[in-house]
């Protein structure tokens, strides 16, 4: 991927003609053009992103707007939380708009309009790696359709067959007579037409666009310090409040003593928060957040500690592995497999264990709230615009139709942005102001502490049977997790009631076992937990892929000889979508490429892990795999060196630049709980508490180098937001096991020895 | 009254003199380029420069600062041409692009201090936190500002 370099936009079409004569590509971006002194910059997004980018222009169809220029404004109904979207949707529609990319732009979606005109744009919330998953053929219809409209509407002003018209880089051109019109010209009419029938959109052998390498169109923005995050929001008249939910889970206020701090400079009020946000609390409103946040930090505050106010982390590893030991729900039954493990001569038995996780977006939550008499709104970057509509109207009693949720860009989402708290403080507090804006903003304190939800603990015992080829002729797994958002599924012959993330991946193993069993134990604790970059994937994939990797060693054969082996072996009927053949040449292309087999210093290994992401019910899949090459130092100090991660193009990726962003960004994201971060709990609160205890994965820790390469396969991908996150520390640990023979069952690295000599 | 010189224009600030430097450059003057992640200099998101040093604007309390000079994202360069913004722009760095101008303004802050950085320079004095992971960009774009100072092609050679 070194070559990997994008289309500047004023450079699509010079490249589109080369690459159209069959020449390689390779273009470089120019430098950004220099600004002359209180020039305003012509970026495509508004700074303020749910504004547009630009005034005037004609609808054509709720996603389109043309400008007289025939400048095009794409309407986007996921959000941007960095993985590109503002981008990559905008070409979606593009590729069958026939518009000149240069001069395309885009804002979000309005959920206000979208609750007025009967769900217009549709599933408002981003996740699941779905924004492409479920938002290619909406949009490139949207995209033909307005294509389609403008050829009429120009047919129509020359009096000539719609079929002579052609459309390229905006323009449409009457073929017989080389007449021309600009989008722009024809919008104004193309506006009034309804199509009697919606066109064909293209195949991927067709495009033109999806699939080149675009920088995103908020890099200047971002870049720049002008993008606009829900922290940044700023409105006449504006107070600001810092809120303290009760230090222990289940935990409540009991009494607060405002003349303490009422005489504070800039102090407004102070407000109970019983039964608002995720747990209550109190908030502190002044003219500055720096006074709130300080005055919040010198109330006197009376809490009752509740019913946790002794448990911690030891109780809930205790809970876990006592439940390991009694039957659960079977979800799995595939021959005898307890009665092969109780006769078999070689049985290889394991416990693996990992650690809750917080989601720590480097953008702390908050909200900014007006509420008068008959209007609500809300400005935040947030991952369900729709959803906070309709969270706001419920606090509210307003209809959804007075409710407006400006959304923001977002610092990052990684599944935090579902149901929020801040939200629901900041519009009580603006209501109790009686027309005031507020901005609420929790310190990283709170966000660590007393977040939404964290990702959540789950402990697993595996044991399996190898037969005298050192074959497993049987697998048995256990697991045991908080259920998190719901998730019961009914599964398997006896439809046992089984919680959907925990028994993800091991509803159908890639690995030809004749004789199976999956129990798996949902159990309710007083931790609150939820979505977060892989959910179910990240413990099971780690399970799995580590026990195979103990399989493969106790067998004395090379780990992804062995794997190829047993996936070979598996039953056509074990992979979704006919996916077989596509994981023993995923496997193939990692050996190869990564160097694996070859000779490597002492303290020095190599590791491998794969995953397609299924689920349940099936969804698609995005087969990817990774070799992690580790070196682990005498002292016990491990450096990952090295990365390649082979991933499944399909049919095509709409931005490769943003695909390889999103593969490199998992790495980081992933390594974090692989190496030093774990949320524990002591007297019914969370002990850490910012960046220094829970630290994060920083330029020196990353990899230097990071290889990407890709199997063609035949399908739609389901995603990319996440796929990388679940592989990263088995092939990490197992890297290390090769370095050293030491195995890793639990998270993060710090808690193990790794000296040598 | 506290007068401060941010981007070569002076404020006349009515704030407490151990306000975090952060908050008067957001709240109160309104320059919400610089953005807050921790609170106790951990992550880097508030980088600034006072006298041409990288400082993290979350931990300087503002009368600590008064009289010098302060540099933010949004008085690094009006035109936009300096190398680090540009190549940062070129190499498409960020994602969320939340710490992003905290990193651009540590990034510079290196460079006019190390001329000529090794890798261990460039590991050791950019420790900002980037929750995307935006590593291996940041990497790319500081080698490209370093070609573009010193007058080579950024696209030649010295990309891994």
């Amino acid at each position: 991927v070194s070559a990997g370099r994008w289309m500047d936009r004023r450079e699509f079409l010079v490249a589109t003609a080369i690459v159209g004569g069959g020449m390689a590509l390779r273009v470089i971006g120019a430098p950004p053009r220099a600004l002359a002194k209180g020039q305003e910059s012509p970026l495509p997004i508004n700074p303020q992103p749910w504004l547009p980018p630009a005034p005037g222009g004609v609808e054509v169809g709720p996603w389109v707007v043309i400008g007289a220029d025939s400048s095009v404004t794409v309407r986007v109904n996921q959000s941007e939380m960095g993985q590109g979207v503002f981008t990559s949707n905008a070409m979606m529609i593009c590729e069958e708009l026939d518009c000149d990319w240069s001069r395309v732009r885009a804002v979000y979606a309005d959920a206000n309009r979208s609750v007025r005109e009967n769900g217009v744009y549709g599933r408002m919330a981003t996740g699941t790696s779905a924004s492409v998953r479920r938002g290619r053929v909406l949009y490139q219809q949207a995209g033909a359709s307005a294509r389609e409209r403008l050829r009429l509407a120009a047919a129509q002003h020359w009096d000539v067959p719609p079929a002579e018209v052609e459309t390229a880089n905006g323009v449409l051109t009457h073929t017989p007579t080389r007449r021309t019109l600009t989008y722009g010209e024809v919008a104004p009419v193309a506006a009034t037409i309804a199509l009697i029938e919606e066109p064909a959109i293209k195949t991927p052998a067709q495009y033109k666009l999806i699939g080149r390498r675009v920088r995103m169109l908020d890099t200047e923005l971002k870049v720049y310090g002008q993008a606009t995050y829900g922290i940044d929001v700023r409105l006449p008249g504006m107070v600001y409040a810092a809120t303290k939910q009760p230090p222990t889970y289940g935990g409540t206020l009991k009494r607060l003593h405002f003349d303490a701090i009422k005489n504070r400079p800039g102090v407004i009020a102070v407000m109970r928060m019983d039964g608002i946000g995720p747990a209550g609390g109190v908030a502190v409103v002044a003219d500055t957040w720096w006074r709130a946040k300080t005055a919040l930090d010198a109330l006197p505050i009376e809490w009752d500690s509740g019913p946790n106010a002794t448990k911690g982390s030891p109780d809930l590893y205790e809970e876990f592995r006592a439940k390991l030991d009694e039957p659960g729900p079977i979800a799995v039954d595939q021959g005898d497999a307890e009665s092969i493990l109780r006769s078999a001569s070689r049985v290889v038995e394991a416990v693996y264990e990992t650690a809750h996780q917080a989601h720590a977006t480097m953008e702390p939550p908050n909200c900014t709230a007006q509420v008068t008499g008959d209007r609500a709104d809300v400005w935040l970057g947030v991952q369900d615009p729709a959803g906070a509509l309709n969270t706001v109207a419920r606090l509210t009693g307003l209809p959804g139709e007075n409710v407006y949720v400006h959304n923001c860009f977002e610092g990052g989402g990684f599944g935090a942005g579902g149901t929020r708290g801040e939200l629901a403080q900041a519009v009580v507090v603006a209501r109790a102001l009686g027309g005031r804006p507020v901005k609420v903003l929790w310190t990283r304190e709170e966000d660590i502490r007393r977040p939404n939800k964290y990702h959540p603990m789950v402990s697993a015992r595996l044991r399996a049977a190898l037969g005298p080829d050192g074959k497993p002729t049987a697998i048995w797994i256990r697991t045991v997790g908080n259920p998190l958002d719901g998730g019961l599924t009914q599964y398997g012959k006896y439809q046992a009631t089984v919680h959907r993330q925990l028994l993800r991946g091991f509803h159908l193993l890639p690995y030809g076992v004749p004789h199976q069993r999956v129990e798996v134990h949902a159990v309710e604790t007083w931790v609150p937990v939820g979505a977060w970059r892989s959910t179910g994937s990240h413990p099971n994939v780690f399970f799995l892929e580590s026990f195979v990797d103990e399989l493969a060693h106790a067998a004395g054969k090379d780990p992804i000889d062995y794997r190829r082996a047993l996936i070979a072996a598996a039953a056509p009927e074990s992979f979704e979508d006919h996916a077989k053949d596509d994981w023993l040449r995923t496997l193939d292309v990692a050996a190869e490429k990564s160097g694996w087999g070859q000779r490597l210093p002492r303290g020095t290994g190599m590791g491998f892990a794969i995953d397609d992401r299924k689920f349940i019910p099936a969804r698609g899949l995005a087969i990817g795999a990774i070799v992690a090459r580790v070196s682990v130092a005498q002292t016990g100090t491990v450096s990952v060196e090295r990365i390649d991660i082979v991933y499944d193009q399909g049919h095509a990726l709409i931005n490769p630049e943003a695909v390889e962003r999103q593969l490199r960004g998992q790495i980081a994201w992933s390594m974090g709980p692989a190496m030093t971060q774990e949320i524990t709990f002591r007297n019914g609160g969370v002990v850490e508490s910012n960046f220094h205890d829970y630290p994060m994965i920083r330029l020196a820790e990353f990899p230097k180098q990071v290889h990407i390469h890709y199997v063609k396969t035949n399908r739609w991908i389901s995603g990319v937001g996440e796929e990388i996150v679940p592989l990263v520390t088995p092939a990490i640990y197992n890297a290390i096991f090769a370095a050293t023979g030491k195995r890793i069952r639990s998270m993060p690295l710090r808690h193990h020895d790794l000296r040598w000599s | 009254v506290i007068t401060l010189k941010v981007n070569g224009k002076s404020y006349d600030l009515d704030v407490e003199a151990d306000t975090p430097l952060l908050w008067v450059l957001r709240d109160t003057i309104g320059l919400t380029g610089t953005k807050y992640g921790c609170g106790v200099s951990e992550c880097g998101a508030c980088t600034v420069h006072v006298d041409g040093q990288g400082q993290r604007s979350c931990a300087i309390s503002v009368g600590a600062v008064a009289g010098a000079e302060i540099t933010t994202i949004e008085g690094l360069s009006e035109d936009k041409t300096r190398p680090v913004l540009v190549a940062w722009i070129q190499e498409g760095v960020p994602q969320c692009g939340y710490c992003q101008p905290g990193l651009v303004m540590a990034a510079t802050a290196l460079l006019s201090q190390t001329p000529n950085p090794t890798d261990a320079d460039i590991d050791d004095g950019i420790t900002n936190i980037c929750r995307c992971g935006t590593y291996a960009e940041i990497r790319r774009a500081i080698q490209r500002a370093l070609a573009l100072l010193k007058g080579r092609d950024p696209d030649q050679g010295g990309r891994q």
